[in-house]
């Protein structure tokens, strides 16, 4: 998965267009249920187990990206 | 571990008839879409677990004589009473004999397969003849006390009470096993108040979504491997695999970790919800599993797991019962 269609499946998530710079506390339909669905798909999609402790410190999308980065061409 | 010597005879089960949607919240659509539970059905205030057990066992008991059972289990997380067990008053309700031995246990969403493991462990040891389990739980909150707060919880849940009849049989298929515990979870589902360590705190359920979620999908799926590997099959070999039924996320996932067909894997919560010890008992019913090889993976509050392998030939499903 490149880095873009990563962000966009970020998008699909939230269902709103973000960046990189995206801040987490700006999108409004980040919830519980978001970060599942991230969970979800980061194992789904990508192989990677993303622990809930490293989640709750991401503070934006550039954040998220780097839970997988290794996974991302 | 395997047990042999025992059986499991017939499963029952009983559900409220009020259901509930998800009307009530904002995003309700979007919430049960994601959960993948459309309604759940919602016990009155005066219906508790040990009422639902009782009508889900009624059936079982125009078939297993009251007197040929010598010893009844109750499994809940919402008893009648601390004191007395409420397993003394169902044996009471259900006229059940002197020389019947009856007890509670404490478990929530392992409950089901918990409660086999004690049945068939204490029917193999010769500590009983026949045993009735009862599993059954209310987690739903009553339609008036549903607060914004609630919304992480309060989609999730449905009522039910479940009754098994389970006898001492040396001709029995083995049963395989794989239980364990992760105390250091203990507080991603807690209802404060349900007890004397924080006595008048809430009595709602408080869920860390998230690490339930990711403590699942990182535990859950290799017991249930562990468990066919005891049995010595492959997942392939499975008639039916029956999860605890957490909530749609949950059991799509574990389902593709394991390999298992839309067809093997048992999906009976789009319309009970999930209703906690009593979901697996309840999803064999409401799906008229048929009898074959069965894996079973009862897993949640605790942490808490336990799977088991086993085939189910004979055992014998009785129609779900709607109380009025």
């Amino acid at each position: 998965m490149t880095r873009q269609e990563f962000i966009s499946k970020v998008s699909a998530l939230v269902e709103q267009e973000v960046d990189e710079e995206t801040r987490l506390a700006a999108i409004l339909t980040w919830d519980s249920m978001c970060a599942i669905s991230f969970i979800v798909m980061a194992d789904k999609d990508l192989g990677v187990s993303v622990s809930p402790p490293s989640l709750l410190q991401c503070t934006t999308v550039a954040d998220l990206a780097n839970l997988v980065k290794d996974r991302l061409v | 571990m395997r047990v042999s010597g025992a059986r499991i005879r017939a499963v029952s089960a009983a559900v409220p008839s009020h259901r509930r949607g998800h009307d009530h919240w904002p995003d309700g659509a979007k919430v049960a879409k994601f959960i993948g539970i459309k309604e759940r059905r919602v016990a009155p205030p005066d219906v508790l677990p040990s009422d639902m057990c009782y009508e889900a066992a009624l059936p079982l008991l125009e078939r297993y004589p009251r007197d040929s059972i010598d010893c009844l289990i109750n499994i809940t997380q919402a008893p009648d009473y601390t004191v007395p067990a409420t397993s003394c008053i169902l044996h009471e309700r259900l006229g059940l004999s002197k020389g019947c031995a009856a007890f509670d246990v404490t478990q929530g969403c392992s409950a089901y397969t918990y409660g086999i493991w004690i049945a068939s462990c204490i029917l193999a040891a010769g500590g009983a003849k026949r045993v009735l389990l009862l599993v059954g739980d209310v987690n739903s909150i009553p339609e008036e006390d549903i607060q914004p707060s609630d919304k992480a919880t309060e989609p999730l849940f449905g009522d039910a009470g479940s009754a098994t009849i389970l006898d001492a049989d040396p001709d029995a298929h083995p049963m395989h096993y794989v239980n364990g515990t992760d105390g250091s979870g203990w507080d991603f589902l807690v209802v404060p108040g349900s007890g004397r360590r924080q006595f008048g705190a809430t009595t709602k359920l408080a869920m860390k979504g998230v690490e339930v979620f990711e403590f699942t999908m990182r535990e859950v799926p290799p017991v249930a491997q562990r468990a066919l590997a005891e049995a010595g099959w492959r997942v392939e070999d499975c008639d039916a695999i029956v999860a605890h039924q957490a909530n749609g996320v949950i059991l799509d996932s574990i389902r593709r970790k394991i390999g298992a067909t839309e067809e093997q894997f048992v999906r009976g919560i789009e319309y009970f919800g999930n209703t906690g010890g009593p979901s697996i008992a309840l999803a064999i019913v409401s799906e008229k599993v048929e009898p074959g090889k069965w894996l079973l993976v009862g897993f949640g509050v605790g942490m808490s797991w336990s799977a088991l392998a086993f085939d189910a030939e004979g055992v014998v499903i009785y129609p779900l019962v709607q109380m009025p």
